[in-house]
């Protein structure tokens, strides 16, 4: 156990570890931790992702970049929380509309975006949206026009992706700060 | 047990801001989450871990909270034959090799 001190990723490693066990024992749920932990208020939260997303809006050198190398673009917001190994934004257009998931579990930009909402870890949402994306955002409530297409991207352990949503009409006259809070979680994962 | 968690963390140097604990990433939150569970239901006493809470801190005074609360609760489940060494480090083994970095939990 010396090796913990440096090696962020084994102590993640660890913590997955203890709590996979732990389940497997019966002495827990991940809902009973899911349960506990939404008692806590979190720092981590979508407030990252929303900085990325209203500087992108308004700064079109900022925003090359951004879709260029994400990882690389988010470097000088020096955000805590090393998991976004590889981050790859996906512009939204008049055209196009991304939307993404992770299939095989809950991957998920969480240095960006905090904690994953319920139903993102929700086995009709991961296996769903790959193959009736436009009825499952119905359903979410966005209704996205025949007219675009709906890209959907899966995240892995190795390519985390957000959505960069349209810039609202008038957000340009607006402070950063107000900008900010126009950009919701959910428009970040595309299912708003 | 939560009602209480807060003031008794931050006496033992958790992050705190605006009065509410604050996780710098998910794991802290789910070992946390562990611990107050695991105690709720009788499988170790509270102040058991809390004591080896401290000697974590007071050892490793150099390591970040949540990492002295993990060790500290990996010790309190060893200590009570909750788990065994060996299979924390075969599931990290296990895990590091799945798919995602994550196995599926039942």
């Amino acid at each position: 156990m010396d090796d913990i001190r440096t090696d962020m990723r084994q102590v993640r490693l660890r913590a997955e570890a203890l709590e996979s066990l732990l389940v497997e024992r019966g002495l827990l749920t991940e809902s009973d931790i899911d349960q506990v932990i939404a008692q806590f208020e979190q720092r981590v939260g979508p407030v990252n992702g929303a900085k990325v997303v209203a500087r992108a809006w308004t700064d079109a050198e900022f925003k090359r970049r951004l879709l260029a190398d994400g990882t690389d673009a988010i470097r000088e917001f020096r955000f805590s929380g090393g998991q976004v190994e590889r981050l790859v934004v996906v512009e939204n257009t008049h055209v196009e509309h991304n939307v993404v998931v992770c299939t095989l579990c809950s991957c998920y930009p969480w240095a960006l975006l905090g904690l994953p909402p319920r139903w993102y870890k929700d086995p009709a949402y991961r296996s769903r949206i790959v193959r009736e994306p436009r009825s499952v955002l119905a359903e979410m409530g966005l209704e996205v026009p025949a007219s675009k297409r709906i890209r959907v991207w899966d995240s892995s352990a190795e390519i985390r992706y957000m959505v960069l949503p349209q810039r609202p009409d008038g957000a340009e006259a607006l402070s950063e700060k107000e900008r900010e809070a126009l950009v919701t979680r959910d428009a970040m994962i595309g299912v708003a | 047990m939560q009602g209480d968690l807060t003031a008794q963390a931050e006496a033992f140097g958790a992050p705190i801001a605006n009065g509410e604990l604050v996780f710098d990433e998910p794991w802290q939150g789910r070992v946390l989450s562990m611990a107050v569970h695991l105690s709720d239901r009788g499988e170790f006493a509270w102040d058991d871990f809390r004591a080896k809470l401290v000697d974590e801190i007071s050892e490793r005074p150099e390591e970040g909270y949540y990492v002295q609360f993990l060790r500290a609760l990996e010790k309190t489940l060893l200590h009570g034959r909750l788990l065994a060494a060996t299979e924390i480090s075969d599931r990290m083994r296990v895990i590091m090799h799945a798919p995602h970095d994550h196995i599926r939990k039942n």
